[in-house]
């Protein structure tokens, strides 16, 4: 249905695609992997028409739908040939209720109206509308109230909701999705699969992309490998493994890091008790924990369950009620800066609206902290009340990160908004890691980056813990990742500590955990 | 990617700008004329244009509220005027004060604005518009007691305009001048100029400079990283106030008298046209902008004048300063619109 010849795609002097071919059949899962930046947004953009590919100068080669030659120009002449795409960022109205946004566009009107007036001038029924929306949200087996704002629903919902808007689609034929898996968690993303296996039954086809290798080979009929803009491999997913799939996805084989020194028993170096944050979607009732001076700790939860409040609470992003102990000291209402000044650093998950300033170069993204909050790179021969920057200390710490934490760019003077997920990742570790930080608190370090990238960043994570004593707690989904790299890891179940697990645990325990049965320990 | 569109503002004035010049050229209008007062005009409001850009960076918007600042300096000078200091000493002393009570304007200014996330632009046009009656009010009650600067019949109240001949008017423009045949370089001005300039300059690279505009960029990311924003907004309108109320100082001396009254309430709209056609970017603004924004848009100014006269009915000049002015800062608020509004090229 879908064919793709010689698809050659550049971003000014860099290849982004280089005569990329491929072929999707009516009812078929086609699997797309490739690490960070090595084209597969780029492919979804010229598949869905978006506007970055004109506005940078189009493509060459060929794209057949249906046998016939395609150009869009904008996504909307996309989905009227019956294109839909989930986007990895959220392309919701927050403002508008679930069943405005599941059919956005396509509302249903009263039949009366209809038949008087055109299209544009139709009057929403919305009973009916809601109906539709909700049997939409049936078939992904969500139980929702349509008539609530998007905007206060938790990310895995939000991602839910994007789904069902494409698929309640009369008119889809083919499907792109960019990792709609990397926010959900295991029992989502099983529900998820099963729901595209249907839709492909239905005879739509459907593009996958995901770092999630595991998932692709269990979903997609064939797969195809990006590397750095040319399609390495292209084959059945029954014939390949994990194994044969990252080899040729990177060229170099990947060693999965993992610790085995542990150490408990240090005094606390941050202490909550009854701590209670008010974060929309990922709310905390009364946590009582205790982390460690020196170790790592891991916090799991599903999604919505306040794993991802613990961090942005303790740093004051997002106020909190309760008692906060750092270091021996209450700090139940210090703001932002006190707390980093005490040696405490946090990295939201949001990458790049809460992370990076993307406008800027590496150099100045990796200081910027710093540069504010100690005197390590004021100019020495200027009064410190200036703060004038020594520009060359600067660029020599930036360029030792670069290498050390092995930022793939062009150099210092690179723009952050350029690089790849996973390098801007390392570049927000490199800022967080110049401030020397006593407790690194890190939301979702991985979400969203290739295998290479993670396992070098959790080594990261490793080495600082290691040769700093940086204590580090980690809230993340990946409990694989986590029982790697952890000490300890805390299990969260509706905004409450519910059991603490030792990482050598049986999976079957931390599932157990995770979903709110008691845990025998 | 597409840095040929962001340029276009330019490009069309310089363009124009190059016709004028042919214009002007094929109507005997002398040269040296022209650039003389190019390179004046430049100085003398490339202070004013430049006092924008602190506010401008911390993602607060355009200072329409230029007149409080504005305000600021005429009660310094006016001060000084009435205490008879004159020459250096007066230009320095009005400059101070104008500089303490732009500290104090700005102060209050920018707790207002602190209070109105998101609109701050229309607020502060309207602050600027609802300050002028105030001040209005206090000129015409005030206690000074120059005769020089009071109504000549009754002796009360300011007048609306006060020639500065007797104190410091040209102090700076006559300072240094440099003559190489018909042109008179006013080096002294420029070298004040560019003082400032270097000044904001260097700030903006300092730390806090930095945090500034880390806070224009994204709000919510220099709170992570503490940074207190709402003090970096409050520092980023006290300074835009200052270097404003310097800037009117400079303005007052070049021009040779300080108008009071309604006079400061329309000069935000000049100041912001010049910085946009200088290629502004929110959040990004470097001086650079100041200089071609205000080189362009002044020169321009210089010339439409002459022209328009000579060319069409001697009121078209003033028609068409308006036109340019407030079609400039329309052009590029829908140019700003049109680039933000789209996404960022993912790779």
């Amino acid at each position: 249905m879908l064919e793709l010849r010689n698809i050659n795609k550049r971003f000014g002097p860099e290849t982004a695609l280089e005569s990329v071919s491929m072929e999707i059949g009516a009812g078929e899962i086609h699997g797309l992997v490739g690490l960070n930046g090595s084209g597969k947004s780029t492919l979804l953009n010229i598949l869905f028409g978006s506007t970055t590919i004109q506005e940078t100068g189009g493509y060459d080669g060929t794209y057949l739908l249906d046998g016939r030659v395609r150009r869009f120009s904008s996504p909307c002449q996309a989905i009227r040939c019956g294109i839909g795409m989930v986007h990895q960022e959220f392309a919701l109205i927050p403002e508008m209720t679930v069943a405005e946004n599941i059919l956005i566009s396509r509302e249903k009107g009263y039949p009366f109206i209809d038949a008087l007036f055109p299209r544009q001038f139709s009057l929403v029924d919305r009973t009916s509308s809601a109906m539709a929306a909700r049997q939409t949200l049936h078939r992904l087996n969500l139980d929702l109230d349509p008539d609530q704002t998007t905007g206060r629903l938790s990310m895995n919902v939000r991602q839910f909701i994007e789904i069902a808007r494409e698929i309640s689609r009369d008119d889809l034929r083919l499907l792109l999705l960019d990792e709609p898996t990397a926010i959900l968690n295991t029992a989502d993303t099983d529900q998820l699969l099963t729901t595209l296996r249907s839709l492909a039954d239905k005879g739509i086809a459907i593009l996958f992309v995901s770092h999630r290798l595991q998932e692709i080979l269990q979903l997609c009929d064939r797969l195809t490998v990006l590397r750095e803009g040319r399609v390495v491999s292209c084959c059945a997913a029954r014939d390949s493994s994990i194994d044969t799939v990252t080899r040729l996805m990177v060229r170099e084989s990947v060693v999965k890091v993992s610790r085995t020194q542990r150490h408990t028993d240090s005094p606390p170096i941050l202490s909550v008790r009854d701590f209670r944050v008010r974060m929309a979607g990922e709310e905390l009732h009364g946590l009582d924990l205790d982390v460690h001076r020196n170790e790592i700790l891991g916090i799991i939860s599903l999604s919505g369950h306040g794993k991802l409040a613990f961090g942005a609470g303790v740093i004051g992003q997002v106020p909190f009620c309760g008692r906060l102990r750092l270091a021996g000291e209450d700090c139940s209402s210090s703001p932002c800066a006190a707390m980093i000044r005490k040696g405490l650093f946090f990295l939201s998950e949001e990458r790049s609206q809460l992370g990076l300033l993307l406008q800027h170069t590496i150099m100045d993204n990796i200081v910027f902290a710093a540069l504010h909050h100690n005197k390590r790179f004021h100019h020495p021969h200027w009064p410190h009340w200036l703060q004038v920057p020594d520009q060359k200390a600067i660029r020599r710490h930036a360029e030792h990160c670069i290498a050390e934490y092995d930022i793939r760019c062009t150099g210092p003077l690179q723009s952050v908004g350029n690089l790849s997920g996973g390098n801007q990742q390392k570049v927000r570790i490199a800022h967080a890691l110049t401030l020397s930080p006593q407790l690194l608190i890190v939301n979702e370090p991985t979400r969203g980056i290739d295998i290479a990238a993670k396992e070098r960043i959790l080594n990261l994570f490793l080495d600082v813990n290691h040769s700093e004593g940086t204590t580090i707690v980690i809230a993340s989904s990946e409990l694989d990742e986590l029982k790697r790299i952890c000490d300890r890891i805390a299990v969260l179940y509706r905004g409450r500590l519910h059991a603490i697990l030792d990482p050598a645990a049986d999976d079957l325990l931390f599932t157990q955990a995770i979903s709110g049965e008691p845990v025998l320990q | 990617m597409n840095a040929p569109r962001q340029h276009i503002p330019q490009l069309v004035i310089a363009l124009f700008l190059a016709l004028m010049m042919g214009g002007a050229i094929w109507l005997k209008i002398p040269l040296s004329w022209v650039i003389n007062d190019a390179l004046v005009r430049l100085a003398m409001n490339g202070v004013l244009v430049l006092s924008l850009v602190p506010m401008l960076n911390a993602g607060i918007g355009i200072n329409f509220g230029l007149p409080v600042a504005v305000v600021a300096g005429l009660l310094g000078m006016c001060l000084t005027v009435n205490w008879k200091m004159t020459g250096l000493t007066g230009f320095v002393a009005a400059v101070l004060m104008a500089a303490v009570i732009a500290v104090i304007f700005g102060s209050v200014f920018g707790r207002i604005l602190n209070r109105v996330r998101g609109r701050e632009e229309i607020t502060a046009t309207f602050i600027g518009f609802s300050f002028i009656p105030l001040t209005n009010f206090f000129w015409a009650t005030a206690p000074f007691t120059n005769p020089a600067m009071l109504w000549p019949i009754g002796g009360k109240g300011m007048r609306p305009t006060i020639g500065l001949k007797s104190s410091f008017a040209k102090i700076l423009n006559d300072f240094l001048p440099l003559e190489i045949g018909p042109f008179v370089i006013p080096c002294g001005l420029l070298l004040f100029f560019a003082c400032s300039c270097l000044l904001v300059h260097l700030f903006f690279r300092s730390a806090t400079g930095k945090a500034m505009q880390a806070v224009g960029e994204n709000e919510g990311y220099a709170r992570l990283c503490g940074i207190d924003i709402d003090w970096m907004r409050q520092l980023a309108t006290i300074l835009s106030t200052v270097i404003g109320a310097v800037g009117i100082c400079v303005y007052a001396q070049s021009y040779g008298f300080i108008e009071l009254y309604d006079a400061p309430m329309m000069l935000a709209f000049p100041a912001a046209s010049a910085l946009l056609i200088g290629g502004s970017i929110a959040g990004r603004t470097s001086v650079l902008n100041v200089i071609i924004g205000t080189f362009l848009f002044h020169t321009m100014y210089i010339l439409s004048g002459p022209l328009a006269n000579d060319l069409l009915v001697p009121e078209m000049a003033e028609i068409f300063r308006l036109l340019l002015t407030n079609g400039v800062i329309l052009f590029a608020m829908l140019h700003a619109g049109g680039r933000n509004g789209k996404p960022c090229p993912a790779m």
